[in-house]
């Protein structure tokens, strides 16, 4: 029985091992994973993002205002029919392929500020899209907006709603 | 051969282990080949902390790699079982959680998010994992039953 326990750790330790090698020898790490930061001022003024960044509802709210920034859905297309953020543009990652994702930017620039937001909460799609649309389709300004639809209804913002 | 012969044989035994092996290797192939989605598939069940869920990353493909060959070897055989069984436990435990939530393990997204239509086949599809999971960790305390009585191995 004891000689087992010692079996189990050792091949825990040997996967511990391999992985850590993995990480360290072929310094692959696209897969470590980091919460977005906060976006700082400098960066809201600059527009040079190293990665997606989060931004609050007082900074969403005026640079809606100000009308600086892109709004996008990353809710399924039935709940952004229901109601959502004033001229958004709804994009919901999974039933969109690349194609149709870039068509529905047509207008957008690269390097447009894009303000990505979905139902608040543990809500992922906004921060899905986000990365993609970092990642891959080579826009450089993705903003999260965490709060979410709920969130900007709450505080009484500009809406599009079927109510 | 009669029913209880069959349950009683070996051959049963290195089925269950071959198909079980045969399971976690391809597991963690495509894991180790492509850890990217793997890292956030971890990130849909919605349970961990990011460090953990890295740590996942790195470490579950090799240790499903290893106990994988193990089963099929029966290098470290009892060990093997015994880790795979905490581990269909702990990913059962994990769906079914998800599943209590309303969280989609495909998406990680809400299935109050997407169309009633998407949630309920994912739904479906989480039930399936929930099924085959239990499945395979019957086989599994077949063979620690039987490797504890000596029978095999």
């Amino acid at each position: 029985m004891n000689n087992n326990i010692k079996d189990i750790f050792l091949i825990i330790l040997a996967s511990v091992l391999v992985g850590v090698c993995r990480v360290f020898f072929l310094g692959d790490i696209s897969f470590i994973k980091q919460a977005p930061k906060l976006i700082s001022d400098d960066e809201l003024v600059n527009m040079q993002l190293d990665a997606p960044k989060v931004v609050t509802i007082s900074q969403s709210k005026q640079m809606f205002d100000d009308k600086s920034a892109v709004f996008i859905d990353a809710r399924d297309s039935l709940l952004y029919d229901d109601g959502h953020i004033l001229g958004a543009i709804n994009i919901h990652f999974e039933s969109n392929d690349d194609d149709q994702i870039l068509s529905k930017l047509q207008g957008v620039e690269e390097d447009d500020f894009l303000i990505i937001y979905c139902s608040g909460g543990d809500c992922d799609l906004s921060e899905e899209l986000g990365n993609h649309l970092f990642e891959y389709l080579g826009y450089t300004n993705i903003l999260l907006y965490e709060g979410g639809f709920p969130e900007w209804k709450e505080n009484g913002y500009e809406v599009n709603s079927r109510e | 051969m009669g029913m209880k012969s069959i349950l009683e044989s070996n051959y049963l035994n290195y089925i269950i282990r071959l198909v079980m092996g045969i399971v976690f290797i391809y597991a963690s192939y495509s894991k180790i080949l492509d850890p990217v989605s793997f890292s956030s598939n971890i990130h849909n069940y919605g349970v961990t902390p990011l460090y953990i869920e890295n740590l996942i990353a790195i470490v579950l493909p090799w240790l499903e790699l290893f106990i994988g060959l193990g089963l099929i070897t029966g290098i470290k055989y009892h060990a093997s079982i015994d880790i795979s069984i905490y581990l269909m436990w702990i990913f059962i435990i994990l769906i079914s959680q998800a599943y209590l939530r309303g969280k989609s393990i495909d998406c990680g997204c809400f299935m109050t998010d997407i169309s009633p239509n998407d949630a309920a086949e994912k739904r479906f599809e989480m039930l399936k994992r929930i099924f085959e999971d239990i499945i395979f960790l019957i086989m599994l305390y077949k063979l620690k039953y039987d490797a504890n009585n000596k029978k095999t191995h």
